[in-house]
């Protein structure tokens, strides 16, 4: 037995506290990481061991979510408080409140986290507000990787014999992500392949989300106030003044791209998949997102000096009609909404978040209705 | 893998110092700290090991060669081959691209327009320090200094031994040779009390010190040629407080580590801000490569023998060679021209020196220091110079963001680098009442390694 002082020696003190807080971490990543998250989309990603990018069948709810910008910034003075609702299916893709199971469903939704609905609660996302305008059944698959493998082996997982699939493209890819990874059509995860996957995502999970540096890094980023500490993280993101007073948030990427669009745009990939989904007789349809950027440039108190003109989702749409592939560009749309809700103080992107609300959402729907 | 990590403190480090323990013998315990070590180097690639197995393996047995062979002709191969082969290897990493791009300047310079590649070279992190362990040791053992070991995993372990293999302090065999001879009966409990107190002021030297003076001068560095004076200054006197503690915090973690496993390493730095001459700064600043640089470069050539000239010469060629040591670009050779040159002024001049006030030769080291780390610090020397001309005139500009913080922080760093024992000058035998100060000060360190991202060492790079 140790008495006391040999209990506080430094040579007993610090493994102990080693021991306590390395415990804590461990024990904490059991804990649902709900508990822990600003915003959805931080936490529905962490154990997508199932078909999706998500964890399946998982629902995240905050009556006091925010932006990733503000977050991502380290700016919480910018920051929009709401309510999110974020549910996922047993697959992992973003559950659609009237999702039918036991028909396939018309038109498969692909994309990216705009397609799935990052920042808007489950009735907001764009296969919600375009089942309802289109009264078709819509499969949300968005936010699954896209490459050719992945989309096909998801048609053929829901049975889709016929029908659409709506890739939508966010105007920031340099590359319209298509990758052909060698699909065959039989080619289906094996019992070994799923369990390999569901513990080698359960770890990653496991190993990359830990409470203790979530709570200790909220802590910390109150230091880097630029009182205390330098705010580094801010330069991730542009603070721009809208016409109306409005500030608002950009990522800094949209902006730099905004001013230095690609020369080369590559459709390789998309005419692969369009010729892939023909011989399956469905049809591609191309959604072209223009970065929350594009549309607000125009409405800043301070506009940027170089506009690139055509803009580069125009090129785009042009060379998609060229080549025959069916798209819908969503940038003037999207611009004069913008524009005719500024002064109503009305917007159609969150102010502190890269993507689009329920309100943008609907115009978009609205617009890619005109072309099913 | 770096030891302000919690793959370092949760896992890497409990599982080795326990296996460690529970094996009996000096074979098995250097064969288990060879092997941990090599993890924990294969932690950043991989591929790194084999570089590192390579050059023991080559200097393994030119140690056996001149423990074997008398004769004279057969030991200056065993001297002279895995040199060569330690610094082609060393160089071909370090100083290609360093040498082409020179070669491109110098052409482009003549009239004749060259553009040579840039090859794709990654640098093995520490390679500049291992490759010094296994120089010394054939060196060494050719000088008949120490005995080589016929031990090939006790000749590993020393090569490899994690807590001072990435950023030293550079070792030297026969300062380990009898902690490693006896590492079967090291006692578990004769250094624990010293391992956790080195190790917990390293990491509050690194983490709360070092790693705050960089969040805070980073951004400014970035701007360099926007800083005010002020600005200017203060994100030069952050950085030489932030080297310094980043460094020496970094060894006295390795010194902290190297006890918990019963293997005592050498001080590394003796509170160089306290020097009264350049002379003395290098006798306290990173002690182990200034002491190789003096027994392997500076007595070979010639040392203090023999007139002005050569004593100027050997002296400038050490500290070119050393600043070329640190990184592969010419501010680091420039920053061993601005510390050769003045060591040669003092050299010289020091009947001079020597009339100064104390006070004033402490002033004046620190400064001329301070001034060096400008090269030392800046990519470029259109940088370096914009920076002084800044030090040293009058300019408005930005200034530092967070600038009362940084000023409280450097008051801070000078009070405990000018005002405060070293870490080897204290007991270490901490009163009951004092362990708490140092446990919060771990909690402290842990809280902002969980808050901010891992910042990797200084050292490493060089």
């Amino acid at each position: 037995m140790m008495d006391s002082e040999e209990i506080i020696k430094l040579g007993h003190v610090i493994p102990i506290i080693i021991a306590l807080c390395g415990t804590m971490d461990f024990f904490t990543r059991f804990l649902p990481v709900n508990l822990f998250s600003a915003r959805a989309w931080e936490c529905v990603g962490r154990f997508p061991i199932a078909e999706g990018p998500f964890t399946p069948s998982f629902r995240y709810h905050n009556d006091r979510s925010c932006g990733d910008l503000a977050l991502m910034g380290n700016l919480p003075a910018y920051r929009v408080y709401r309510p999110e609702t974020f549910t996922t299916n047993a697959s992992g893709f973003r559950k659609n409140p009237t999702e039918d199971t036991t028909r396939p469903p018309d038109i498969l939704m692909t994309g990216d986290s705009f397609a799935a609905g990052c920042g808007v609660n489950d009735d907001e996302t764009l296969t919600v507000q375009l089942e309802g305008l289109t009264h078709r059944r819509i499969y949300n698959a968005g936010y699954m990787k896209i490459d050719l493998m992945r989309i096909l082996r998801r048609i053929d997982q829901l049975h889709m014999v016929s029908g659409i699939v709506i890739l939508q493209y966010l105007e920031r890819y340099s590359v319209v992500p298509i990758q052909d990874l060698g699909y065959t059509s039989k080619e289906t995860l094996n019992r070994w392949d799923r369990l390999h996957k569901i513990v080698d995502k359960s770890w990653e999970g496991f190993w990359q989300v830990s409470p203790v540096q979530i709570l200790s890094q909220r802590l910390y980023r109150r230091l880097l106030n630029d009182r205390i500490l330098p705010n580094t993280n801010a330069a991730k993101v542009v603070l721009g003044t809208l016409k109306n007073g409005r500030p608002i948030l950009f990522f800094s990427l949209e902006a730099e791209r905004f001013k230095q669009p690609p020369e080369n745009i590559d459709l390789s990939g998309i005419l692969k998949l369009q010729w892939e989904l023909r011989q399956r007789h469905i049809d591609l349809l191309m959604v072209l997102t223009p970065d929350k950027y594009s549309v607000y440039a125009g409405l800043l108190a301070q506009p940027p000096v170089h506009v690139p003109n055509p803009p580069y989702l125009d090129r785009l749409s042009k060379m998609l009609e060229q080549a025959h592939v069916p798209a819908v560009n969503l940038l003037s749309v999207l611009q004069n909404q913008a524009a005719s809700d500024l002064n109503q103080g009305v917007y159609i992107y969150w102010l502190d978040d890269t993507h689009w609300n329920a309100r943008g959402i609907r115009v978009a729907a609205e617009e890619i209705r005109k072309h099913l | 893998m770096l030891f302000n990590s919690f793959i370092f403190l949760y896992a890497f480090l409990p599982v080795t110092y326990g296996v460690f323990w529970l094996l009996k013998t000096k074979g098995q315990r250097y064969l288990w700290l060879t092997v941990a070590s090599y993890v924990f180097y294969g932690y950043w690639n991989w591929k790194f090991c084999f570089w590192m197995a390579f050059s023991t393996t080559v200097s393994y047995f030119a140690g056996l060669g001149l423990l074997k062979w008398k004769d004279s002709s057969r030991r200056r191969l065993c001297l002279v081959i895995p040199i060569a082969v330690d610094l082609l290897v060393l160089g071909f990493f370090k100083y290609t691209n360093f040498l082409l791009r020179t070669g491109e300047w110098l052409l482009n310079r003549l009239g004749h327009p060259f553009h040579g590649p840039v090859l794709d070279i990654i640098l093995p992190i520490g390679i500049s320090f291992y490759t010094f362990h296994t120089i010394s040791y054939i060196v060494d053992s050719y000088r008949r200094t120490i005995t080589p070991t016929e031990n090939f995993w006790e000749f590993a372990c020393y090569v490899s031994l994690f807590s001072q293999l990435v950023a030293g302090p550079i070792v030297r065999f026969r300062q380990v040779e009898h902690d490693l001879d006896h590492i079967g009966q090291a006692s578990r409990g004769a250094f624990l009390d010293r391992a956790w107190s080195f190790f917990t002021i390293g990491l509050v030297k690194k983490v709360l010190l070092a790693d705050t003076l960089a969040a805070l001068i980073d951004p400014g560095f970035q701007h360099a040629t926007q800083l005010s004076t002020t600005g200017a200054w203060l994100c030069v006197l952050g950085y030489t407080y932030q080297l310094y503690f980043d460094f020496s915090g970094y060894s006295d973690m390795a010194v902290g580590l190297g006890y918990l496993f019963g293997i005592r390493l050498p001080q590394n730095f003796n509170s160089p801000y306290k020097a009264d001459g350049l002379g003395d700064f290098w006798r306290r600043w990173h002690m182990s490569l200034s002491s190789c640089l003096r027994d392997y470069l500076y007595i070979p050539l010639g040392g203090n023998r023999g007139p002005h000239w050569k004593v100027a010469r050997n002296l400038m060629i050490t500290m070119l060679l050393g600043g070329l040591w640190h990184g592969a670009n010419w501010t680091f050779v420039a920053w061993g021209a601005y510390h050769g040159a003045l060591l040669i002024l003092l050299r010289f001049g020091h009947t001079v020196w020597d009339l100064v006030p104390q006070v004033l030769r402490h002033l004046g080291t620190f400064l001329l220091v301070v001034i060096g780390w400008v090269f030392f610090r800046s990519p470029t020397f259109s940088i370096a110079a914009s920076l002084l001309h800044k030090m040293f005139s009058l300019q408005p500009g930005i200034t530092v963001i967070g600038a009362s913080t940084l000023v409280g922080v450097v008051l801070v760093a000078a009070v405990v680098a000018h005002g405060t024992p070293n870490t080897f000058e204290l007991s270490h035998e901490w009163q009951p009442r004092l362990v708490p100060v140092l446990a919060l000060g771990f909690v402290a360190c842990l809280w902002v390694m969980y808050g901010a991202q891992p910042s990797p060492f200084l050292y490493f790079q060089f």
